[in-house]
């Protein structure tokens, strides 16, 4: 087991110095070699049933770590300092001195630094994999992106270097049990954050790379606050121990409050919304991987692992309602873009909103819906935001008209497009099994239910527009399939398979995993645990049944396939356009100027109402209005 | 297959979808067209209803002259009207040209263009007598599907 | 009840609801004083429309009615079935997603604003849904259907306000006046059929068909709220669908404007009211 957690850490980090001496041309394949090591430890790990989930290690690193820390915040409060931007020196400042003073009072004992159990077997199985994939992916990506952009030689080793450094504090973060650590990797990924969607040096860049820095700053400087509190009222770094044996009072649950703050910065909850939708100005991969699937599930991963101590609290319900509305407001924001990175930015904000809203109901049937929101969300926002970026590349544009009748250009990654979508609002995909859980589990929180059920209708709206728009193609037009590189192909084959499959495993996931985890809490989570028969989702107001709908929805596709098949035969004929038509294969009609003019549509953006910045504002206050119902909702 | 058309015999006796185009003509056949439908003569409990979409259309009523800008439209609405279907020409204009015949960008009557299943004289014919167009064109359309033109 | 009887019923309804829509036509021509078509009319319709060539305008619209029309088998059935109210209600959104997805594959702006128009009416009609599903549970404690056949009072007893939001969201769901947004029933105060304009022989029958099982999935919603009582179950479903006949025939058409607004504000206030009269009493 040591050894599993030496490799974790130190493979990734030895190939990244590696990615970042050779050349880029040679070291290509390093960080992918790197990065199918990790993924098969932490299948191994994913494996294993009974161990010791607290490893007494051999050695204590925590003075190097310390020593990061300060060079972490010290590098922080130089940019912050270039850059003449106070908010980024004041949170910095602030933290340093701050941890300067925990430092000096905690017990740095090396015999629970590490804890692994069912969350973090999950949640490590899916960040390795995942990143795998994307770094595939990645790879003729930032060739041409660096053609692109004219970039210099190197700035690909730099990439790949801070990607990879960015999986070994994930995978840190994850299997850490020592608060201060937590916080270490937490900064980690924050610093990845930063100098990633700053890569591309332009000005829109850089300027959003200071605000994603000044936000996790803040985030940090939370990070702290809660736990320099907590510590005074139960002197104890063990976060399973604090877990497991703190007195919950009123004052323990402010300060909590400010830890799960900053597990809300990180994971761009409103009002901190906005460094995640800059962000998107960075290059594919890093939007995939740190702003959708992985680093955002960080707070997540938080949140999740505090939750059982404010269960059955009014501030896990007002931290619901922080997460309800989150998952309402963005939705409806979302309705009103058109630049797909933005509308996938958007629906990864509002579904980490579903997310916390279920962490914070907090009965067994909602931590169950979290984590397989966790789950299947990482795989499908991975595998939208490749196809993005690939279709990005080919087509020079974002804008989501752009992509309209993308199936005669591309065909293969618009129909995998198109089923991303799909699987992210439909039965019986993995999204909608964890919404069907967390509607379920909510149902006693009026207010709350109302927000999920108006939030799940607008998420419906944008992504089955968004299938819509790739699905046209010209007519007379011969397809074929679109020649990428295999590096491209097969990463996006290969998460559609997970999309598509991997819920029908949900019910192992359950068993081994998820089950058992709410059982080590089984004196705070009790009632309504689901209970598996036969493959169906149980517990005593509701049932899933996952394999019948799994076996039906794929006899129904196979006959819709049938018939599909069955109108290829056919010729087509032009859509009806009042009789109009140009020649035989375009409707349209020539103007008495003698231009053709094809008739062209676009979606309803709502633009009156949704991108009116009073409704921004408004949105915005209200979310101010909730985080600080929060932030008191232990007081009592 | 013998099935479906036995099913389609049935349906498409009792359910003629009629598809009205105005070719240029005065309007007056137009109204006594729209006429047909009101609930004074109520084509409706014949079935009959009046698309607004060749795609759904059985039976194509035209009113008015075929003139060289709306010859093409004309021929594209007839296109897409899905088979068994049948041409109806109501008025004098749609059957000749009528008085309008000899103007320069005229082309004449609509069997100029597609082929009439049903001609309906009148300068307009009278509500009446459309209707019994409509019924004699579901004689035709079953005739259509008994000859196996599907 | 016994399976058998559950899958007679379940065979049944389609006919069922093909009866109530030709009732619908009839009553609709009596308050226009004609004679109005054959009771059998949606029938003979759909008949026809099977047996006609379909122009096919893009290959993707077949896929896509087959699909609907799977889904909203499935819906019907897992009602039969008494399974869980959430589940047969994202069910049924498969079958509305994919006409709408039919609808988009074609490039024609007819039957893309259609489209548009038809996820407004979903995103109307959804939250409602789910608020009335919501009210289900907090009366019986539990999603399934089954537990609302063991209470010994009517549920409209204490949703009323809910019902009248179901009413609602019928009335968008069924495309009728004044909510006949994406495309009116028998395009009589259209110029092309909205969403439908692409759909020709027999895939309209499909999604017509799909349709019809939809409804089965929405009246059955609306005989639970009198589900201790068989007849008097009927009875509501056809005073409701009576009164949805005569909202159809004495209004016009809105605008997608003042359905989503009045649906999201009125809708919701109203479930609300219910839901607290439910939560405190």
């Amino acid at each position: 087991m040591d050894i599993y957690i030496l490799t974790l850490l130190s493979i990734p980090l030895l190939a990244a110095l590696l990615v970042y001496i050779v050349p880029f041309s040679k070291a290509k394949y390093i960080p992918i070699l790197a990065l199918i090591t990790t993924s098969i430890i932490s299948i191994k790990i994913f494996n294993l049933n009974n161990f010791d989930s607290q490893l007494n290690l051999k050695f204590n690193y925590s003075h190097l770590i310390t020593v990061l820390d300060f060079i972490l915040l010290l590098f922080f409060i130089k940019k912050g300092w270039e850059n003449k931007d106070k908010p980024i020196l004041f949170f910095n400042i602030s933290s340093l001195l701050l941890l300067l003073f925990l430092e000096l009072k905690i017990d740095n004992s090396p015999n629970f630094l590490i804890n692994i159990d069912n969350i973090s077997q999950i949640m490590l199985l899916f960040v390795n994999i995942i990143s795998l994939f994307i770094f595939i992916h990645a790879i003729p990506y930032m060739q041409k992106h660096r053609e692109h952009f004219s970039l210099k030689t190197t700035s690909n080793n730099n990439f790949f270097c801070i990607l990879l450094l960015f999986v070994a504090g994930m995978n840190g973060l994850i299997i850490t049990n020592h608060l201060l650590h937590f916080y270490f990797f937490f900064e980690i990924t924050t610093l990845c954050s930063y100098l990633l969607i700053g890569h591309d040096r332009t000005q829109e860049a850089v300027a959003n790379s200071l605000l994603a820095l000044r936000l996790n700053s803040l985030g940090g400087l939370f990070f702290l606050i809660g736990s320099t509190g907590l510590y005074f009222i139960f002197p104890s770094v063990d976060i399973l121990k604090i877990v497991q044996k703190a007195p919950v009072n009123s004052l323990f649950l402010l300060f909590l409050a400010y830890i799960c703050l900053a597990g809300m910065v990180k994971s761009a909850q409103l009002p901190f919304q906005k460094w995640l939708l800059g962000a998107m100005v960075a290059p594919t991969p890093t939007s995939a991987l740190l702003h959708s699937s992985t680093m955002v599930k960080a707070g997540i991963y938080l949140l999740l692992r505090f939750s059982p101590l404010f269960a059955n609290t009014f501030f896990s319900t007002t931290l619901a309602l922080c997460g309800g509305f989150t998952f309402l407001a963005t939705a409806l924001l979302a309705i009103g873009q058109d630049n797909a990175k933005k509308v996938l930015a958007y629906s990864t904000i509002s579904n980490l909103g579903l997310i916390i809203a279920c962490i914070g109901i907090n009965t067994p049937a909602s931590i169950t819906a979290a984590l397989i929101l966790t789950f299947f969300h990482a795989f499908n926002k991975a595998l939208l935001f490749l196809c993005i970026g690939t279709i990005e590349q080919k087509i020079a544009s974002r804008n989501l008209e752009d992509m309209r009748n993308l199936y005669t250009l591309m065909p293969l990654t618009a129909i995998i497009t198109v089923f991303g979508a799909i699987a992210m609002i439909l039965p019986p995909f993995g999204m909608l099994l964890g919404k069907w859980m967390a509607i379920e589990s909510s149902a006693q929180n009026i207010l709350l239910v109302l927000m999920l059920a108006l939030g799940s209708a607008v998420t419906v709206l944008y992504w089955a527009r968004w299938a819509g728009l790739f699905m046209g193609y010209k007519l007379r037009e011969k397809i074929k399939l679109e020649s990428q590189s295999l590096l491209t192909r097969i990463p996006l084959l290969i998460l559609l398979l997970a999309v598509f499959l991997l819920p029908a495993y949900s019910p192992w996931l359950y068993q081994e995993k998820i089950y058992p985890f709410i059982l080590t809490y089984s004196h705070i989570w009790k009632n309504n645990l689901y209970l598996l028969l036969g493959g169906s989702f149980q517990n005593s107001f509701g049932s899933f049944p996952l394999f019948p709908l799994f076996s039906l929805a794929i006899l129904g596709f196979f006959i819709a396939h049938y018939f599909l098949l069955k109108a290829k035969r056919k010729p087509l004929e032009i859509p009806y356009f009042s009789g109009l038509s140009i020649d035989k294969s375009s409707f349209g009609y020539v103007n008495p100027l003698g231009q053709r003019v094809i008739p062209k549509t676009s979606n309803y953006y709502l633009l009156q109402v949704i991108e009116n910045s009073k409704l921004a504002l408004w949105i915005d206050r209200l979310s101010l209005i909730f985080i600080l119902l929060f932030l008191g909702g232990g007081l009592r | 297959m013998k099935f479906i058309k036995r099913l389609l015999l049935t349906g498409i006796k009792k359910s003629p979808w009629l598809l009205h185009f105005d070719c240029g003509s005065c309007n007056g056949c137009d109204i006594e067209t729209l006429a047909v439908l009101t609930p004074v003569y109520d084509a409706e409990r014949f079935g009959v209803i009046n698309v607004g979409n060749p795609k759904h259309a059985d039976i194509f009523l035209v009113t008015g002259t075929v003139n060289r800008k709306n010859q093409e439209i004309l021929n594209n609405l007839y296109l897409q009207i899905p088979e068994p279907k049948v041409i109806l020409a109501v008025g004098t204009c749609a059957l000749s040209g009528g008085i309008f015949a000899e103007a320069p960008n005229v082309i004449g009557g609509v069997d100029k263009i597609i082929p009439v299943d049903i001609y309906i004289p009148g300068c307009p014919p009278k509500p009446e007598a459309i209707l019994e167009g409509v019924l004699k064109s579901v004689e035709l359309l079953e005739d259509k599907v008994k000859n196996g033109k599907i | 009840m016994p399976m058998f009887l559950k899958l007679f019923l379940f065979l049944l309804s389609p006919f069922a609801i093909g009866v109530i829509l030709g009732i619908d036509r009839k009553l609709t021509a009596y308050l226009q004083s004609r004679i109005g078509p054959p009771i059998f009319q949606p029938f003979y319709d759909l008949f026809k429309l099977l047996g006609k060539e379909s122009k096919t305008s893009d290959y993707w619209l077949s896929f896509c009615a087959y699909v609907y029309l799977c889904g909203a088998i499935t819906c019907a059935f897992l009602f039969f079935l008494q399974a869980d109210l959430l589940l047969i209600f994202f069910v049924q959104a498969v079958g509305s997603i994919f006409l709408v997805l039919g609808a988009f594959s074609v490039s024609s702006p007819f039957s893309q604003i259609g489209g548009q128009r038809e996820l407004f009416q979903i995103i109307a009609y959804e939250p409602l849904l789910i608020a009335v599903i919501v009210g289900i549970y907090l009366v019986t404690g539990s999603f399934e259907i089954s537990s609302i056949y063991k209470l010994n009072y009517p549920l409209l007893a204490k949703l009323p306000l809910l019902f009248l939001i179901l009413t609602f969201a019928l009335t968008i769901k069924l495309r009728k006046s004044p909510f006949d947004i994406s495309a009116s029933h028998h395009a009589h105060q259209e110029i092309v059929r909205g969403v439908f304009t692409e759909y020709s022989g027999s895939y309209l029958a499909i999604v017509e068909l799909a349709h019809w099982f939809e409804l089965v999935f929405i009246l059955g919603l609306i005989s639970l709220f009198w589900a201790n009582s068989f007849f008097m179950s009927t009875i509501l479903v056809f005073l409701t669908y009576f009164l949805e006949i005569i909202v159809d025939n004495i209004t016009s058409r809105l605008t997608w404007r003042f359905m989503l607004k009045n649906a999201w504000s009125v809708g919701i206030i109203l479930a609300l009211i219910n839901l607290i009269w439910l939560y405190k009493g």
